[in-house]
C-alpha cells in the first residue's frame, strides 16, 4: 500500500518537473493569443531572408566546454557582444612569463569544478561603489549544436543570474537564429576534430 | 489511512509508457503542444526600427532574447491618481519617450503593476509597467513594458521574450532588416 502512494507522489513530482518546463511555450501561446492580429503580409514591409544554412536554436542551449566536456546551459543574446561564464573564486597566477587564472564553475549537479585557462585580456574598472576590479578574459573551446568555436569569454563573479553562460553575437552570427520561444532544441554534437578558429573580430551591422 | 493516486484499475506499467513519452518530448523541446513549428514564422533583425503607436512615433529597439519583457526609456515620468465613479483608485503615469531624430511624444498609461527589474549589480529596481502597442514590421502586438532609464543606452527600447516568443525569430547578425508597418483595419 505504501509502495502505491511512493509511486503516486513521484508521479506527482514527474508531472510537476515537466509542467515547470513546459511554460517556456506555454507563454508563446498566451502571447500570441493575447490581443495580436496578424496581419496580411506586404511584401514591401518585410523581407524574408532564406537562412537555410543557418540553424534555428532556442534562447537557451546546451553547451559542452572542452576539453573537460562540462555541460551547461547557455543564455543565447544576441542583444551582447560577447561571451560571459559565470565563474567563482577567480584567482589568477603566473606560469613563467604568462598569466593564468583558477576559477571554479559547478556543474549540472551542483559539484564545484576548478578550471584553468591562461588569460587572454584584462578589463579593469570601477564598481558603483568605486572599488577597482578586474574582469578576466580566457579562451574557451565549446560547443553548440553542432557548431565548434574557439572564443573569448569574460569571467564574470558568481551572481544571481540563472545561466551560468551567456552567449553573444560574436558566436551566434552566421550561425543561429534564435527562437525567443523555444529552449533546449539541441544537443551539443560536435566532432572533436572539427575546431574552427573564428575571427572574432568581424562585426556585421 | 493511506490514499492512493489510483483507483488500481489503470494498469501502472501503461501509466509509465505514457509519462515516459511525455518526458522524452517535454525534454526533446518538440513542440507538440505548443502551436509555433510555422514555417511562415517572421525572421527579423537583432535590432530593428518600431512603431509605437498610439501616439505614433517610431523608435530604434534592441530584440534581446535574453531579456523576459519589453523596457521603455521614458523621461519626465509623472504618475497620478484617479478615482473611478465606482469608487476604485487607477493609476496612471504620463511619460515622453523621444526618438533618433528628436521627436518627442508624451503619452499617458495605466500603470498595470510595479516590476522588479534586476539591476546589472546584482540589486532591484521597481518601476512601472505600462501597455503599449508596438509594431515590428507587419507584425503588430499589444504588450506590456516596464519605463526604465534607458538614457545611457544606444537603443532606447528593448524587446523581449514576452513579445518575441512564439512570434518572430531573431537573427543574431542582421540588423533593420524590416521597416514597421502594420495595417490596423479594425
Amino acid at each position: 500500500m505504501r509502495k502505491n502512494l511512493f509511486r503516486g507522489v513521484l508521479l506527482g513530482l514527474g508531472v510537476a518537473s515537466m509542467l515547470a518546463t513546459f511554460p517556456h511555450t506555454a507563454a508563446a501561446d498566451a502571447n500570441s493569443e493575447e490581443m495580436t492580429s496578424q496581419v496580411k503580409e506586404s511584401e514591401q514591409h518585410t523581407r524574408r531572408v532564406s537562412d537555410t544554412e543557418k540553424v534555428e536554436v532556442g534562447w537557451v542551449e546546451r553547451i559542452d566546454i572542452y576539453p573537460e566536456k562540462l555541460r551547461f546551459d547557455a543564455k543565447l543574446t544576441p542583444g551582447s557582444e560577447g561571451n560571459v561564464l559565470h565563474a567563482k573564486n577567480i584567482k589568477k597566477f603566473k606560469k613563467g612569463k604568462k598569466t593564468f587564472v583558477r576559477f571554479k564553475v559547478d556543474d549540472k549537479k551542483g559539484k564545484s569544478i576548478q578550471l584553468e585557462r591562461e588569460v587572454v585580456d584584462t578589463t579593469r574598472f570601477r564598481t558603483t561603489s568605486g572599488k577597482l576590479e578586474e574582469r578576466y578574459q580566457v579562451m574557451l573551446d565549446f560547443c553548440i549544436a553542432s557548431k565548434f568555436f574557439h572564443l573569448e569569454f569574460s569571467l564574470a563573479d558568481r551572481s544571481n543570474f540563472e545561466h551560468e553562460v551567456r552567449i553573444g553575437r560574436d558566436a551566434l552570427a552566421g550561425h543561429f537564429l534564435i527562437n525567443p520561444g523555444r529552449i533546449r532544441t539541441t544537443r551539443p554534437q560536435c566532432k572533436r576534430a572539427k575546431v574552427k578558429k573564428k575571427d572574432s573580430v568581424s562585426e556585421e551591422s | 489511512m493511506h490514499h492512493c493516486f489510483f483507483s488500481g484499475r489503470i494498469p501502472l506499467s501503461g501509466l509509465k509508457k505514457l509519462l515516459l513519452v511525455v518526458f522524452l518530448l517535454d525534454f526533446c523541446g518538440c513542440s507538440v503542444l505548443s502551436a509555433d513549428n510555422s514555417p511562415e514564422i517572421l525572421t527579423v533583425g537583432w535590432l530593428e526600427q518600431i512603431m509605437v503607436s498610439p501616439p505614433g512615433i517610431i523608435l530604434h529597439a534592441k530584440l534581446d532574447t535574453g531579456a523576459d519583457n519589453c523596457s521603455v526609456h521614458a523621461d519626465n515620468i509623472t504618475s497620478f491618481t484617479e478615482e473611478a465613479p465606482d469608487g476604485r483608485t487607477r493609476k496612471f503615469v504620463t511619460f515622453t519617450v523621444e526618438n533618433r531624430y528628436g521627436e518627442r511624444k508624451a503619452l499617458t498609461r495605466e500603470i498595470l503593476r510595479t516590476a522588479k527589474i534586476k539591476t546589472k549589480d546584482g540589486g532591484f529596481q521597481r518601476r512601472p509597467v505600462v501597455r503599449l502597442d508596438i509594431c515590428i514590421a507587419n507584425y503588430f502586438q499589444s504588450t506590456e513594458c516596464n519605463l526604465v532609464d534607458r538614457s545611457h543606452f544606444a537603443y532606447p527600447v528593448l524587446i523581449g521574450r514576452n513579445y518575441l516568443a512564439g512570434n518572430l525569430l531573431v537573427h543574431s547578425a542582421d540588423t533593420y532588416m524590416t521597416r514597421p508597418g502594420c495595417n490596423l483595419g479594425e
